[in-house]
């Protein structure tokens, strides 16, 4: 009896973290939460973390070749812009083919193993729409770097670096910022817990902006399709606020589809002004 | 002799002064430092919830609830969340909460790292000057693969413990003497295991002979690496078996429990005493939770040591479960989280921990010999 009443482990009386009880979280569940990172072993961990890497090794290798083939193709009467921005519309498509066959194969899965109807469709939809144009981003910059290097090898290093940045470094500062504003804020609790709505502070407008990175919106998105409920904790500023999940989503997808067109602009730029002559 | 030694130096230079290397090294020090402040402030904000939703009326008790997945991922989680409720400062919790991304990074870090080293000289031509001195072509490949296997290890070694330094230092974590120890073998740890992809990047890179193609062979290694550690947890998920639950205790248990002075360190209230002046609801609920923490215990340790043999396929599994047993200093098991049992008092020795992990320390310094060893005899015979 002794060692029953001793503490060695999780607060029996704490539960911070709802798992697999929700009957909305067939694909995604609320982990990560605890602040810890996200499972790489989960669909979501595979989303966030492995897609962007293979993605970016797509547009990469998709990217148009120096020498001979790309030359022969420019000295026909062809705009460089067109040519580019044919490569990114292959590629988009590519990219789009791979996540439909993937998600309808986690669908089938989903149909023949258990869970089935309305909301896992819904979520398998979402889950595609978001997926692909996250894939599309790291895809778009692969396909800038391959140009943009004059060795697909340094393309791929470069390419890593900025992945390990947009979704290991990233995520974790937009929290730890988000948190440090509202301690040096406290006045402004309140009014966000109410309303849901950021402050119109001009210094929150770079947080914001990390907030809204690539991997940050997937993750923000990916809670919402998990656990579609008004009200929801956010851990980073002590507060539980009432928003809306459309409006999250929606906010994230146009935060993911500009992303994408700076992805697609700047390598037009750099295709514009690029030697496409041997290495 | 002496030859050799500087040759081993020359390398070891090269590499720390090699800009890719250094940017590599500076991103994930960024990743450490941020993701541990990160987890800093979290746990800070989800105790301030738990006391805002519960009161500070909750006591602390065994992990009994064991949630779909490996159980690894179980102890893990459990270690963690006792951690963020009763943590008395240090390190420890903040590069739990941030390390876990690492051990799938640094793989493809080492192998990215090291898999145009060979084969950018051989298509520069810069081999043909190497291999034309005087040097045994045995000593030279051996003085290379030690000096660029090392020169990783120590940049991303004194890298992670520069970031861990800094993190805690910023956010005052405090540096408790155990807890230092342990995260400092933790480091050399991680710049080992890193060193044991930087051989099989060379490795690739000398068979290969061509900088993309070793590339690309390295990127396919770091994604098998990837797909064994998510197969084998989503195995694990697929064969969970179910556990014994037990249901949350009434507030009347946590008010008893808190009343004796349990919150932070008090010792658990005697059999006496609960004779004495706990409630017959407290008393049957403890002893409920005295059958039910044991028999949980039980089925945790055996699925846990069945789950570590799959460490032998998958490096990821094999330096998560030496982290598993070096960042915690409650006990001298990690699984010991699931008993219903005090923690250790004083915090066990970092041998021991390392002591619970020797099959998989044995086994990664196993695998690093045997690529040592191919490593030479395939850079001694080296065609330039």
């Amino acid at each position: 009896m002794e060692r029953v009443a001793s503490w060695g482990g999780a607060f029996l009386s704490m539960t911070p973290i709802p798992r697999g009880a929700v009957p909305g979280q067939v694909l995604f569940s609320n982990e990560g939460a605890t602040g810890d990172d996200l499972s790489t072993s989960s669909l979501a961990g595979v989303m966030l973390y492995a897609l962007p890497f293979a993605s970016l090794l797509i547009g990469v290798a998709m990217s148009p070749p120096r020498g001979g083939e790309s030359l022969t193709v420019l000295a026909a009467p062809i705009r460089r812009t067109v040519l580019y921005l044919a490569h990114v519309a292959a590629l988009l498509c590519y990219v789009a083919a791979v996540m439909a066959i993937s998600w309808g194969l986690c669908g089938l899965l989903l149909l023949v193993a258990g869970p089935s109807g309305q909301s896992v469709q819904h979520q398998l939809n979402g889950a595609f729409a978001c997926s692909s144009l996250y894939a599309a981003i790291f895809a778009s910059v692969g396909l800038w770097f391959g140009v943009w290097f004059r060795r697909r090898s340094a393309a791929i290093l470069v390419g890593l670096a900025l992945v390990i940045v947009l979704t290991g470094v990233f995520p974790n500062l937009g929290g730890l910022l988000t948190g440090s504003y509202f301690d040096a804020n406290p006045e402004l609790v309140q009014p966000t817990r109410d309303t849901g709505d950021w402050p119109d502070d001009p210094a929150f407008l770079a947080i914001l902006a990390i907030r809204h990175t690539p991997a940050n919106a997937l993750q923000r998105i990916l809670h919402e399709i998990a656990d579609p409920t008004p009200t929801r904790l956010d851990s980073t500023c002590l507060c539980r606020v009432a928003w809306s999940s459309a409006g999250i989503i929606n906010e994230e997808l146009i935060a993911l589809g500009a992303a994408l067109v700076v992805g697609i602009l700047a390598g037009t730029m750099i295709f514009m002004r690029r030697e496409l002559c041997e290495p | 002799m002496m030859l050799f030694i500087r040759l081993v130096g020359f390398f070891i230079a090269r590499r720390i002064s090699a800009g890719t290397a250094l940017s590599f090294v500076v991103l994930i020090g960024m990743l450490v430092f941020v993701g541990m402040l990160n987890g800093a402030r979290t746990r800070a904000a989800m105790l301030g919830d738990t006391v805002q939703r519960f009161g500070p009326a909750v006591a602390p008790m065994p992990a009994v609830s064991v949630d779909v997945g490996s159980v690894h991922t179980q102890v893990w989680d459990a270690t963690n969340l006792t951690y963020v409720a009763t943590y008395p400062g240090g390190v420890l919790l903040p590069l739990r909460l941030s390390s876990r991304w690492l051990f799938i990074i640094l793989p493809l870090v080492g192998l990215l790292l090291a898999s145009r080293e060979i084969s950018q000289e051989l298509e520069s031509g810069v081999a043909q000057s190497v291999y034309a001195a005087p040097i045994r072509p045995s000593v030279l490949g051996m003085a290379r693969v030690l000096g660029d296997s090392m020169g990783i290890a120590l940049l991303i070694g004194i890298g992670l413990a520069l970031a861990v330094s800094a993190a805690g230092c910023f956010v005052r974590l405090g540096f408790i003497g155990g807890q230092v120890v342990r995260s400092i073998t933790f480091v050399i740890i991680l710049g080992f295991y890193t060193s044991v992809f930087v051989l099989v990047g060379n490795l690739v890179s000398a068979l290969l002979r061509s900088s993309i193609q070793s590339v690309w062979t390295c990127v396919a290694i770091a994604l098998v690496v990837f797909a064994g550690q998510m197969a084998g947890e989503n195995l694990f998920i697929a064969r969970h078996r179910s556990y014994p639950t037990i249901p949350f205790p009434p507030r009347l248990v946590n008010e008893y429990l808190y009343s004796h002075d349990m919150w932070m360190t008090g010792a658990p209230p005697s059999a006496e005493e609960l004779a004495a002046d706990a409630p017959p609801e407290v008393h049957r609920y403890l002893l409920e939770l005295a059958a039910h923490g044991q028999r949980l215990f039980e089925m945790v340790q055996a699925d846990y040591r069945r789950e570590r043999w799959f460490a032998a396929i998958s490096p990821v599994h094999l330096v998560w479960e030496i982290a598993g047993q070096l960042l915690q200093d409650r006990h001298e098991n990690a699984t010991e989280i699931f008993a219903p049992q005090p923690p250790v008092d004083p915090t066990p020795p970092v041998w021991l921990s390392l002591r619970r992990a020797w099959a998989e320390l044995l086994g990664m310094v196993a695998v690093w010999l045997a690529l040592f060893g191919l490593n030479i005899r395939v850079l001694s015979r080296l065609e330039v």
